[in-house]
C-alpha cells in the first residue's frame, strides 16, 4: 500500500486542499497560511548524508552560476536555482587528527564529517563501533542546542518544538548485515565518561519515527483542550501514563528491601530505574478531570488542523522467527518512502525543526566494493540514486506553503554531505557537497551558484555559515587547530 | 575484585589491535556496542602479571556460598523469552515485540547478562515501555485465553495472583495485588474510563514493568547456615535453573518443584538440570554462552562480503558469508548436544556443517544441498570449533592475516590469560616492507615483536602464528597473498610457533592442527571454559575467591571426560550455585 493511502484524511480535507500542489494536497491538504501562521516563520536544518562520496566527474562542472549538473544530478535540475554547491571542502579536522587516529576513509570520514573533530585526545575511533567517536557535537545538535539556549532552554528543556530532532536512516534490513556503513552522525554536545560525544541513534523503522515525531502529538492544536472528548490517542497515552505509575510503585516499595539483601549500591541501582520510569511518565500528557490533555508544556507549535496518519498504517520491521533477525522485504523502498515523508510532516506539524537522514548504501548490494575497484559504471546508479533521494526531499520541502508566502524549502538549510569525498579514493578531502533552501531569506541571491573551494578550506566554515544563517551564535566548533571561519559567499 | 579488569581486556584490546593492523579502511559492520570503552589498568600494571590460572587456587571446597549473587537483571533476551512464554497460547507471537526492540546492551564486561554493565539508563526504560506497551496489547487480544473475560472486573484479583505470579516467579504479596487491583480500579473510573481490556491491559503492562519481572531478587528462604550461605528459597532456584538452561522464565514442572520445596534437594535439581537440558529451549540459550564466551557475536560481523577485500577474494558472497556462520553455529550446538559433549571434541573433531556455498572453502565435496550437511573435514586442516572457517573468518581482517587478533583471542577466551592492551602513545600499524614482498607474520615480527612492545606481544603473536594458515574468509592455504608496489605476490605461509608461559601447552608446534587437539585436553582451557560458564550463570565480572567455586567444578569437568553437558550438570547442583552469601 502507498502511503499516501494508509493516511486517513477526510473528503472534506481533501476539499479544502485542492488549490495546492498535487502532493500537498494528498499529504497536508489543511496546511495553507496554518502550518506557519506566525509572524515569523522558523528555519528549519536537515542534515541528508549519503555514503561513498561522489565520482568527481560525475557530479557538476562549470562555476559560478553558470554550472551544468551532470547526469547523475539530473533529478537535482528542477530545484538548481534552490541550491549553492560547494564543490573541493576537505576535511581539515581529518588530517589534524593524530597518529593514533588511523582508522582511514569511512570511520574516520565518517566521525570528522558532521563534527569537525576527531576522538578524545590519546583515544581511537571506535572502528566497528555505531557511535563511532568524536569528541564533540554535530553541526545539527549545536545549532540546535545554541537555539534552545537562546530561548531559555536547557539539555532537559525543550523551548523550541516538542521533539528537539529527528534521526532517520533509509535503509535495507533484508540484507544481512542490515546496514553496510553502520555510524551514526548526530552527536550531542555532553561528554561521556570516556570523553566521547554521546551520539543520537537513528531510528531505522517509520514505525518508531512516528513515534518520535507525533506520539505526544496532540491534534487540537499548542495542546488540547480540557473538557473536550480524549481521543483514542489521548487515551493511550493516559494508559502508559498508569503503568508506568504503578510500576514505578512497586520499586519505592522495594528499594528498603533490596537494601536489606544486597545493600546500598543495589538499592540505588533500583532508584535510577525507577527515576528513569518517573521520566518517562513526566514527559507524556495529562489527561485532565474533564477529558483531553493539558497544553503542551515544551511550547511546541503544533497545529490544531495538521492530519497526522494513524500509527499502525507505519510499515514495521517483520522479524524472521527462526533466526531472530530483523528482516523486511522491500524495507528499502518503505524507508525511502516513508521516512522524508514523516519528515515533512513532522516540521509541517511543528513537532521539530532538526533533522539528520541517513540514506545507508544497502540498497545497492557491493557498492562499496565497486567503488574499490574503480567500478563506475556499476555505481553511477547509486548516485543517481542518491541524488533522486535527496531531490525528492527538497521537492517535499517546497511542497509545503508557509506563513510567509513562501515555501518550507525556502524556510531550510538542507546540507546534502557524507563520510568521503572521492568513493574511489576513500579520501576526505575533495567533499563535493551543496546546501539547499534559501535558510528563512538569509540566503536569497546566493543560491543558484557553484563555488569551487580548490581543497583549500575546511568544512567546518561551511558548518559555521549554516549555523549563522540559522541564527546560531557559535563561537566555536569542532577542533579549535581548525581555526574556521565562515565562507564569505554565504 | 581487581581481576574483573582482566576479564573485559580483550574486547577493547582487540577492537584496537583490529583497527590498527588492518593495514586500509574497513567499510564493515560489526555489532552494535554503544559503550565506552573501560578505563584498563596500565600495560605495565601488576594486574597484568598474574597467572590466573595458578590464581584460582582455593583451600577447600565450599560447602554452601560465600560467594557475591548481585542482584540479576533479566538480559534482553531474557525479557523477550520470559514475555513470550507468558504469553504463549494465549497472544499471537507475531504481535509480541522482537527481543532487538530493546535497547542495546553493554559489551563491556565480558558478558551482556554481567549485572555491572546493566546500567538501568532512560534508553533502557524507554525501550522496555515500548516493549511492555505492546506486549500487553497482545495480551489483552483475547481475555478468555489471558484468564480473565469477566467483563465487570471481577476476575481481576484472581487475575492478578494467577499471571503475576508467573510474572513475578514467585507468589504476589496482598500489597502487591492489592497494587494492580488499584491499578485496573483507577482505570475504570474518571477521567480514564477504560473498558475491562484496556484496563486489564493496563495491569499487564505495569506487571511487564515492575521490578519484581526485570530483575531477579532472591528473598530467600531465611535460613542461614554455618558458613554463612544463604539458602535460596524453591522459586529463587526455579528461575536460577531456568535462566540458566533457558534464558527463561521457569516453566510449570519448576514451579511445581519449588512449590513442593523440592529444590532444595539435589537430587531434584539434578533431575530439573537434566530435563531442561533435554528440552529444545536450552539449545538457543547455549548458543547464546557460547556466541559471547568466543566472542563469535562480535567476530561474525566481520564475516561479510563488504568487509573482504574484493581483489583477493572476488567470488566471497553473502551466500557464503551466511552459510559459513550458521555452519559455525550448527558446530556449537552439535559439539554441546550430539555425540559425548566432549570439550576434546570441541576443540579437535574434524566434523563440520556445510552447504553448496561453503564446500569449496572448506575444500570438500557440495553436499549437493543448500542446507548444511555433516561432513568430514581434512583432518590436517581442522581441528574442533577454533578452526572452523566461519569462525577463522570472522577472526580475520579484510585482507591479510589476523595473528595479534587471533593470538590475542587464544590468550583471553581460550585460557584465560588475556595479554595487556598496547600502550596508548605507540603508533599501532603494522607497517609494509619498503624493499621486498613480505608476509603478514613477517611485517609483525619486524614491528610489534620489537622494542616496547616485544614482551607482550611475543606471547601473543606465537598463538595467533599458528593460525596464518587461515585466510580471511576462512579458507585454507599454504600460500598467502601479499601486495607489494602495486603487485600481488603469493608468499609460503609459517604457522609454525613456540609456546611457553602456560599450565600444560607449553612446546613447539607446525600449525594450528597439533595445537588445538593439545588444547582439547589441557586443564587449563577445560578450567577457562568452567570459569566462563561460572561468571556467564552469576552474571559478573570475577572475583579472587570464585576459585573456590571453579576449581571443584574443574576437577568433576575433568572426571566426567570434560562433558560440557555435565559441568552445566554440575554447576546446578554446586553448593555456590545453590546458596548466596548472607553477608553481602
Amino acid at each position: 500500500m502507498e502511503f499516501e493511502k494508509k493516511l486517513r484524511f477526510s473528503r472534506r480535507s481533501l476539499l479544502k486542499a485542492s488549490a495546492l500542489s498535487p502532493l500537498a494536497a494528498q499529504l497536508l491538504p489543511e496546511l495553507t497560511n496554518v502550518a506557519y501562521a506566525q509572524n515569523s516563520v522558523p528555519t528549519n536544518f536537515i542534515v541528508f548524508y549519503t555514503y561513498q562520496g561522489n565520482w568527481p566527474d560525475q557530479w557538476a562542472s562549470g562555476t559560478g552560476r553558470n554550472f551544468q549538473l551532470s547526469p547523475t544530478l539530473k533529478a537535482l535540475e528542477p530545484f538548481k536555482n534552490d541550491l549553492i554547491l560547494t564543490k573541493r571542502l576537505f576535511m581539515k579536522s581529518a588530517e589534524l587528527s593524530p597518529p593514533g587516529d588511523n582508522s582511514s576513509g569511512h570511520p574516520q570520514g565518517q566521525v570528522h564529517s558532521t563534527t569537525s573533530i576527531g576522538p578524545p585526545s590519546g583515544k581511537p575511533i571506535r572502528d566497528g563501533n555505531p557511535a563511532n567517536g568524536p569528541a564533540g557535537p554535530s553541526i545539527d545538535q549545536a545549532i540546535y542546542e545554541d537555539l534552545n539556549a537562546q530561548a531559555g532552554g536547557t539539555k532537559v528543556l525543550k523551548k523550541l518544538t516538542p521533539v528537539d530532532s529527528i534521526q532517520m536512516q533509509i535503509l535495507d534490513r533484508s540484507v544481512s548485515p542490515p546496514t553496510q556503513m553502520l555510524g551514526r552522525i548526530s552527536y550531542t554536545s555532553t561528554i561521556g565518561a570516556s570523553g566521547y560525544a554521546i551520539s543520537k541513534p537513528p531510528v531505522q523503522s517509520p514505525d518508531t519515527a512516528w513515534k518520535n515525531l507525533f506520539e505526544t502529538y496532540a491534534p487540537g492544536g499548542g495542546g488540547t483542550v480540557a473538557g473536550g472528548t480524549p481521543s483514542n490517542e489521548q487515551l493511550r497515552f493516559a494508559q502508559r501514563k498508569l503503568m508506568l505509575k504503578y510500576a514505578g510503585g512497586q520499586f519505592n516499595s522495594l528499594k528498603s528491601r533490596v537494601s536489606d539483601i544486597y545493600g546500598a549500591t543495589t538499592a540505588d541501582r533500583l532508584e535510577a530505574h525507577a527515576n528513569a520510569l518517573n521520566e518517562i511518565e513526566k514527559g507524556l500528557p495529562q489527561l485532565s478531570a474533564g477529558g483531553g490533555t493539558v497544553p503542551d508544556p515544551s511550547g511546541g507549535t503544533t497545529n490544531a488542523l495538521c492530519k497526522v496518519p494513524e500509527r499502525s498504517t507505519m510499515p514495521n520491521p517483520k522479524v524472521d522467527p527462526v533466526s531472530g533477525m530483523s528482516r523486511a522485504s522491500g524495507w528499502w523502498g518503505a524507508t525511502k518512502e516513508y521516512m522524508p515523508k514523516l519528515l515533512q510532516l513532522g516540521i509541517a506539524c511543528g513537532r521539530t525543526r532538526f533533522a539528520a537522514v541517513q540514506v545507508e548504501d544497502s540498497g545497492f548490494p557491493d557498492v562499496h566494493g565497486w567503488h574499490h575497484d574503480q567500478r563506475k559504471d556499476l555505481t553511477i546508479p547509486f548516485h543517481t540514486d542518491m541524488a533522486a533521494q535527496y531531490a525528492n526531499m527538497l521537492k517535499l520541502l517546497k511542497d509545503i506553503p508557509t506563513a510567509d508566502g513562501k515555501t518550507m524549502l525556502h524556510n531550510s538549510v538542507v546540507l546534502w554531505c557524507g563520510e568521503l569525498g572521492s568513493g574511489a579514493t576513500h579520501a576526505t578531502n575533495d567533499l563535493h557537497w551543496m546546501v539547499a533552501g534559501q535558510a528563512g531569506g538569509k540566503w536569497e541571491g546566493k543560491t543558484g551558484q557553484l563555488i569551487d573551494y580548490n581543497n583549500q578550506t575546511p568544512h567546518t566554515n561551511l558548518f559555521l555559515s549554516i549555523a549563522s544563517a540559522m541564527g546560531a551564535k557559535l563561537t566555536a566548533f569542532g577542533d579549535p587547530r581548525v581555526n574556521p571561519k565562515p565562507l564569505t559567499e554565504f | 575484585m581487581k581481576r574483573s579488569y582482566k576479564f573485559a581486556s580483550f574486547a577493547v584490546s582487540a577492537a584496537v589491535l583490529f583497527a590498527g593492523c588492518s593495514g586500509g579502511e574497513s567499510g564493515g559492520t560489526r555489532p552494535d556496542i554503544v559503550d565506552d570503552p573501560i578505563d584498563l589498568p596500565p600495560p605495565d600494571s601488576d594486574e597484568w602479571k598474574r597467572n590466573p590460572t595458578k590464581d584460582l587456587a582455593c583451600a577447600e571446597p565450599l560447602t554452601t556460598n560465600t560467594l557475591s549473587s548481585p542482584m540479576q537483571r533479566l538480559s534482553n533476551v531474557e525479557i523477550a523469552n520470559s514475555i513470550r512464554a507468558l504469553l504463549a497460547g494465549v497472544a499471537d507471537p507475531a504481535q509480541i515485540p522482537h527481543v532487538t526492540s530493546l535497547a542495546p546492551e553493554s559489551g563491556r564486561f565480558g558478558y551482556t547478562n554481567n549485572v555491572a554493565g546493566q546500567e538501568p539508563t532512560r534508553v533502557f526504560a524507554d525501550a522496555l515501555e515500548e516493549f511492555a506497551v505492546r506486549s500487553s496489547a497482545a495480551a489483552v487480544s483475547n481475555l478468555a485465553k489471558l484468564g480473565c473475560a469477566n467483563t465487570d472486573g471481577s476476575c481481576v484479583g484472581k487475575f492478578v495472583r494467577d499471571f503475576g505470579k508467573r510474572v513475578f516467579r514467585r507468589p504476589l504479596t496482598d500489597v502487591e495485588v492489592g497494587n494492580f487491583q488499584a491499578a485496573y480500579d483507577e482505570a475504570r473510573k474518571a477521567p480514564y474510563n477504560f473498558d475491562h481490556a484496556m484496563a486489564l491491559e493496563t495491569v499487564v503492562g505495569s506487571l511487564f514493568q515492575s521490578p519484581q519481572f526485570v530483575y531477579r531478587i532472591e528473598e530467600g528462604t531465611g535460613d542461614v547456615t554455618e558458613n554463612g550461605g544463604k539458602s535460596l528459597s524453591g522459586y529463587d532456584m526455579a528461575s536460577r535453573l531456568s535462566y540458566l538452561f533457558w534464558d527463561s522464565m521457569p516453566d510449570a514442572d519448576l514451579f511445581a518443584a519449588a512449590e513442593r520445596g523440592d529444590l532444595s534437594k539435589t537430587a531434584e535439581i539434578e533431575k530439573q538440570a537434566r530435563r531442561l537440558l533435554n528440552d529444545d529451549r536450552s539449545r538457543q540459550a547455549v548458543l547464546t554462552f557460547y556466541n559471547e564466551w568466543l566472542h563469535f557475536d562480535r567476530f561474525s560481523a566481520n564475516v561479510s562480503v563488504p568487509v573482504k577485500d574484493r581483489a583477493f577474494f572476488p567470488d566471497f558472497s553473502d551466500a557464503q558469508s551466511e552459510g559459513l556462520k550458521a555452519g559455525f553455529h550448527r558446530t556449537v550446538e552439535s559439539a554441546f548436544f550430539d555425540g559425548d559433549h566432549s570439550l576434546e571434541a570441541f576443540f579437535a573433531s574434524s566434523r563440520g556443517f556445510v552447504n553448496d556455498d561453503t564446500a569449496s572453502i572448506y575444500g570438500v565435496e557440495k553436499p549437493g544441498s543448500k542446507d548444511l550437511v555433516e561432513v568430514q573435514l581434512n583432518a590436517e586442516q581442522r581441528a574442533g570449533i577454533i578452526t572452523n572457517a566461519g569462525f577463522m573468518s570472522g577472526l580475520s581482517h579484510g585482507t591479510e592475516g589476523a595473528s595479534i587478533l587471533r593470538g590475542g583471542f587464544v590468550m583471553d577466551r581460550l585460557l584465560c590469560a588475556p595479554s595487556p592492551p598496547p600502550p596508548e602513545d605507540i603508533v599501532r600499524e603494522i607497517p609494509f616492507s619498503q624493499t621486498e614482498a613480505i608476509t603478514y607474520r613477517q611485517r609483525v615480527e619486524n614491528t610489534a615483536e620489537k622494542g616496547q612492545c616485544a614482551s607482550c606481544h611475543m606471547a601473543l603473536d606465537a598463538f595467533g602464528f599458528l593460525f596464518e594458515n587461515y585466510n580471511p574468509i576462512g579458507a585454507w592455504q599454504d600460500e598467502e597473498q601479499a601486495r607489494f608496489k602495486g603487485e600481488t605476490f603469493r608468499l609460503p605461509v609459517d604457522s609454525s610457533s613456540t609456546i611457553s608461559g602456560t599450565l600444560d601447552l607449553d612446546g613447539a608446534y607446525p600449525n594450528a592442527i597439533p595445537f588445538m587437539k593439545k588444547l582439547a585436553k589441557s586443564e587449563q582451557a577445560a578450567q577457562c571454559l568452567v570459569e566462563n560458564w561460572w561468571l556467564w550463570a552469576n552474571a559478573r565480572t570475577e572475583l579472587e575467591e570464585d576459585g573456590c567455586a571453579i576449581v571443584p567444578l574443574t576437577t568433576a569437568f575433568l572426571k566426567s571426560g570434560g562433558d560440557m553437558q555435565e559441568l552445566l550438570v554440575e554447576l546446578a547442583k554446586s553448593a555456590p550455585f545453590r546458596f548466596r552469601s548472607a553477608a553481602q
